[in-house]
C-alpha cells in the first residue's frame, strides 16, 4: 500500500499549512492564485491589472487577459523584474509603471504581486499609500505569492475581498439585493429557482461576479441584503456586513432541508415575502428523496475527491448528517468559515484524513487501496462502476432544494450502478 | 525588464523546460511553486509537446524559510521508484533561484540512494538568461550527457538539432526536413533533438552521418558532436523552392554525394505548379497596389531571415522588414521586436504581416499568417510546414489568402 502516514486528520488542520499532498509530485497540479485573480479581473469591466513577476508569470498569463471581453477598456500590463531589481528592489520601476498606467487612463489598478516580489519583500502597500494623493487611479495591492497562497481559490476570494475597498458607503439602503457569486449572463449554470423567484417578485438584483462592472462594485453598498452563492464571496459578504451593515445569507454551503428552509425564511423576512409557499413543492420533493435514500446511505464510507469549487467541509458535514462516513477529504482551500464546519464534523466524533489530490493517476491507486464504498467528486477512476462515483463539479453555482435533490439522486443512482456492476462482474 | 504591455520574452528557465518537454523516457521535476508547472504544462500540451513527464514539487513558506529541499527528494524518489523513470531532469523555478538552492549539490547528494537513476540538474535559470540562451545551454547539456561512444550507422543517418517547442510549428517543420533529407539522400532520421526524441535516441546521437542544425542555438551542440564524433553539420533552414534546392546542395557537398535527381525534380515541379497561379496574382496585386508590396516578418531570427529571402527573391516584395524576438539576435537586417516595434507594426495595416498570434491579433490580421510564438490555440504534430517545398506552397498560399482578404 502506498504510504499515507504523512497526512493529517481534520482535527489537526486549522489552515492549509497542515494539508499535505497525497502524493509527492504534482502532475500537473493546479493553477496559482495569480491566474485566477487575473482571469476574474479581466472579466470585470473597468478593472485594470498590473502583474509583477517573472517572464513565466507574464508569458503564460497573457492569453488570460487577451480573452477579456472588454478589450481596450482596461489595461492589463506586466512589470517584469530583472536581476538587479531582485537584489536591490523594484520601487522606482514600479512607481514609474503605475504613473504610466494612470496617465493611460486606468481607473482601478489591481497590483498583483506574484512569488518573487513577495519573496524579496518589496513594500508595495506603502508605494500604493504614497502614490495615492498624486494619481487618479485607485490602487489595490494583491499579495498572491504561490508559496504563501497554495491554492487558486485564494486568487478569487482575495480579489473579491480586495474589491470591497472600492464599495462606497450608502446613505440609505435601497431595495436592491446583491447576488454574490454569479453573473446574470452565465448560461452554463442554470439560474437558481430562488433568484428567478425574486426576479419575478420584482426584487431588483445586482449580480457581482464575472460580467459585472467596477461601477457595480462601487455602488454595492446600497443593498439591503446579500445572497452568497459561491464560497469565493463569503469574505466579501462578511466585509459588507461589518463595514456597510448589509446582512447576508450564505446559500452555497447549506444542503440540509431544515437549513435551506431556515435560510429562505430569513430571506423572506428581510424582503417581506411569503417565500415558503413558492418552495413547498420543492421541499416536499427533497424530503421524499431524502427518505428514499434512507438506510442506503447509513455507514457508507466515502472519499471526497475533486469537487471543484464546491466547499468540501460543508458538503461533508451534510453527508455526515445522512449517516455517511468520510474517510478522506481533498481540501484545496481552508476558508475562514471552515473553522465552524470543522467543529461541526468533529462534534460527531468523526476525524477524516485531509489531503491535497494533485496527481490523478497516482491518487487513483491510493483511493482504490482505501476501498471506499463511494467517491464523491472527480478522480482517476471516475469512469469505472466500483467504487461508484458521484460527479459534483457541475453543481458549482447551484443552491437550495434543487441542488440537494440533484445530489441525493446522483448518489442513489451511483449506488445502483455500482451494485449492477458488481452483479455483472464489470467492476 | 520593466513595464510591458504585451507578452514578455521567455526566461532561461522556460527555454530549458520547453527544450526538455519533448524527450520521452524522461521526467522533469520542477522544484518550486506548482502554478509554474501547471501553466507550463498546459502551454506545452497546447503547443503539441508531449514527450516528457512534467512534475512539480510545490514549495511552501516553511520550505523557503528553512531551506528545506525534502519535497524535491521525495518527488524524485517517487518518480524513480513508482513511475520507473530513470532519467530525471531537476529544474529549479524562480523561487529556488532567488533563495539560491544548489540544484547540482542536491542531485549529487541524491545519486547514491538512486544508483539506477540518472539525475540531471538544469541550471539555466538565472534572471539574466534569455529563453534562447536557455535552449542553447540545454541542447549542449543534452549532447554532453547522453550520447554513448558508438560507431556510425552502416546506412546513412542524420540528426535534426534545434526542433524545440519555442519554435512555431516545430513538428511540421521537422517532419518536412526529415522527409526532404530521406527523399533526396535516402538517409534515415536518428534523433530529432528535442521535439521527437527519447533518451535511447539521444544515446545514439553520435552514430549519425550528418547533423542538420535548424537554429543558431544548436550550433554549440553541433560543434561538440563534431569534435567528439567527427559528425559534420549544416546550420540552415530551407525556405522556398530555390532556397530548398540550395539547402539540399549544401548537404550534398557536406556528405560528398549527389541528391536524388528524380525526387528533387518531382518535388520542384509539383511545388511550382501549385505556386505559379498564386504567384501570378500576387505579383500583379503588388504591381497595382505598390503600397501593399511590403512583407513584415517578426519571429525567430533564423525563420525571419529565411522567409524574408524567399519573399524578396521569389515574390518580389519591394519592402521587407524583419524583427526578431530575442534581443541578442538583432543585427543590421533584423531589429529587435520590442514593445514600440509591436505597436508600430500593429498600427500600419499596409502589406503582408507574419508574426506571433499576439502580434497578428494586435494588428487585426488573420491567424493563418502566424510564424512565431506566442500562440493562442491548440497545435498538433501534423500541422503543415513552413520550410521546404511544402512550406513554400504553404507560405505563398498564406500570402494569397491575405491578398483576398485585402481585396
Amino acid at each position: 500500500m502506498n504510504d499515507i502516514k504523512h497526512l493529517k486528520c481534520l482535527s489537526a488542520v486549522r489552515s492549509m499549512t497542515a494539508v499535505r499532498q497525497l502524493t509527492p509530485a504534482a502532475f500537473p497540479g493546479v493553477h496559482c492564485p495569480m491566474h485566477t485573480a487575473l482571469s476574474l479581473a479581466a472579466k470585470i469591466r473597468g478593472v485594470s491589472t498590473l502583474m509583477i513577476g517573472t517572464p513565466e508569470c507574464g508569458y503564460y498569463s497573457r492569453n488570460v487577459v487577451l480573452s477579456s471581453p472588454y478589450g481596450d477598456e482596461a489595461l492589463h500590463w506586466t512589470y517584469l523584474l530583472d536581476s538587479k531589481e531582485v537584489v536591490f528592489g523594484f520601487r522606482k520601476g514600479l512607481i514609474k509603471a503605475i504613473e504610466e498606467m494612470d496617465a493611460a487612463g486606468a481607473k482601478l489598478i489591481l497590483i498583483i504581486a506574484t512569488c518573487v516580489p513577495e519573496l524579496i519583500g518589496g513594500d508595495i502597500e506603502s508605494i500604493c499609500f504614497e502614490m495615492k494623493p498624486a494619481i487618479k487611479a485607485k490602487l489595490i495591492h494583491l499579495p498572491l505569492g504561490n508559496f504563501k497562497c497554495g491554492s487558486f481559490e485564494q486568487g478569487y476570494w482575495k480579489t473579491l475581498l480586495a474589491l470591497g475597498q472600492v464599495i462606497e458607503k450608502a446613505v440609505r439602503k435601497g431595495k436592491i439585493v446583491n447576488i454574490l457569486g454569479r453573473s446574470a449572463l452565465e448560461e452554463h449554470i442554470p439560474m437558481p429557482h430562488l433568484i428567478d423567484y425574486l426576479n419575478h417578485q420584482g426584487v431588483p438584483l445586482r449580480f457581482l461576479a464575472p460580467d459585472s462592472s467596477l461601477e457595480d462594485f462601487i455602488s454595492a453598498g446600497d443593498a439591503r441584503l446579500n445572497l452568497v452563492i459561491s464560497p469565493f464571496m463569503n469574505s466579501l459578504a462578511e466585509w459588507l456586513d461589518k463595514e456597510h451593515n448589509i446582512p447576508y445569507v450564505s446559500l452555497h454551503d447549506i444542503y440540509g432541508i431544515g437549513d435551506i428552509e431556515c435560510a429562505y425564511s430569513k430571506i423572506g423576512q428581510q424582503l417581506g415575502l411569503e417565500i415558503h409557499q413558492e418552495f413547498e413543492e420543492q421541499r416536499k420533493e427533497a424530503e421524499k428523496i431524502r427518505k428514499a435514500a434512507g438506510v442506503q446511505l447509513e455507514n457508507l464510507r466515502y472519499i471526497s475527491a475533486n469537487i471543484g469549487t464546491v466547499q468540501p467541509l460543508p458538503l461533508s458535514s451534510y453527508l455526515l448528517s445522512l449517516g455517511m462516513d468520510p474517510m478522506m477529504i481533498h481540501m484545496p482551500e481552508f476558508y475562514s468559515s471552515d473553522i465552524i464546519w470543522r467543529e461541526k464534523i468533529m462534534e460527531q466524533d468523526i476525524n477524516p484524513i485531509v489531503c491535497l489530490m494533485l496527481n490523478e493517476q497516482m491518487d487513483r491507486q491510493i483511493i482504490e487501496e482505501l476501498c471506499p464504498d463511494i467517491v464523491i467528486g472527480d478522480w482517476g477512476g471516475r469512469f469505472q462502476k466500483n467504487p461508484p462515483n458521484v460527479s459534483v463539479l457541475d453543481l458549482y453555482g447551484h443552491i437550495g432544494y434543487e441542488r440537494t435533490i440533484t445530489l441525493l439522486s446522483r448518489i442513489i443512482q451511483a449506488l445502483a450502478a455500482g451494485k449492477e456492476g458488481t452483479v455483472n462482474g464489470t467492476a | 525588464m520593466g513595464l510591458l504591455k504585451t507578452a514578455p520574452p521567455l526566461s532561461g528557465r522556460m527555454g530549458a523546460l520547453w527544450c526538455l518537454s519533448g524527450i520521452q523516457q524522461s521526467a522533469v521535476v520542477e522544484f518550486g511553486c506548482m502554478g509554474h508547472m501547471a501553466y507550463g504544462r498546459t502551454f506545452l500540451h497546447r503547443m503539441g509537446a508531449f514527450g516528457s513527464n512534467l512534475y512539480s514539487t510545490h514549495i511552501g513558506e516553511t520550505d523557503i524559510a528553512m531551506g528545506d529541499t525534502s519535497r524535491l527528494t521525495r518527488a524524485v524518489e517517487w518518480v524513480s521508484e513508482t513511475q520507473g523513470i530513470k532519467n530525471i531532469f531537476l529544474l529549479p523555478s524562480s523561487v529556488p533561484e532567488v533563495i539560491g538552492i544548489d540544484i547540482k549539490a542536491i542531485a549529487q547528494e541524491l545519486s547514491p540512494s538512486l544508483p539506477d537513476t540518472r539525475l540531471i540538474p538544469i541550471t539555466s535559470g538565472g534572471f539574466d538568461i534569455s529563453g534562447n540562451k536557455g535552449i542553447e545551454l540545454t541542447l549542449l547539456k543534452l549532447c554532453k550527457t547522453f550520447p554513448q561512444d558508438i560507431k556510425r550507422t552502416e546506412l546513412p543517418t542524420f540528426n535534426i538539432i534545434g526542433s524545440c517547442a519555442d519554435m512555431f510549428n516545430f513538428h511540421g517543420d521537422a517532419a518536412e526536413i526529415s522527409r526532404l533529407v530521406s527523399g533526396a539522400f535516402h538517409m534515415e532520421p536518428l534523433c530529432t533533438l528535442t521535439s521527437a526524441t527519447s533518451i535511447s535516441d539521444m544515446e545514439k546521437l553520435g552514430a549519425a552521418h550528418l547533423n542538420i542544425v535548424i537554429r543558431r542555438e544548436g550550433e554549440a551542440c553541433a560543434k561538440y558532436l563534431e569534435n567528439r564524433f567527427g559528425t559534420p553539420f549544416l546550420m540552415a533552414r530551407p525556405y522556398g523552392i530555390d532556397g530548398t534546392i540550395q539547402w539540399l546542395e549544401q548537404i550534398a557537398a557536406i556528405c560528398g554525394k549527389e541528391y536524388d535527381q528524380s525526387f528533387v525534380c518531382h518535388e520542384k515541379v509539383i511545388t511550382a505548379k501549385q505556386i505559379e497561379p498564386m504567384q501570378v496574382v500576387l505579383s500583379r496585386y503588388q504591381r497595382v497596389h505598390t503600397e501593399e508590396s511590403r512583407l513584415i516578418l517578426a519571429g525567430h531570427a533564423d525563420v525571419v531571415s529565411g522567409i524574408s529571402k524567399f519573399g524578396k527573391e521569389f515574390l518580389g516584395f519591394s519592402h521587407v522588414e524583419g524583427y526578431c524576438d530575442c534581443p541578442e539576435m538583432k543585427d543590421a537586417d533584423i531589429a529587435y521586436l520590442d514593445e514600440a516595434a509591436k505597436e508600430n507594426i500593429a498600427e500600419d495595416s499596409r502589406g503582408f504581416l507574419m508574426g506571433s498570434g499576439e502580434l497578428l491579433k494586435m494588428a487585426g490580421k488573420d491567424q493563418s499568417l502566424q510564424i512565431a510564438m506566442p500562440d493562442n490555440i491548440w497545435r498538433h504534430a501534423y500541422e503543415p510546414p513552413l520550410v521546404g517545398f511544402r512550406g513554400a506552397v504553404n507560405l505563398v498560399s498564406a500570402w494569397a489568402n491575405e491578398m483576398l482578404r485585402k481585396d
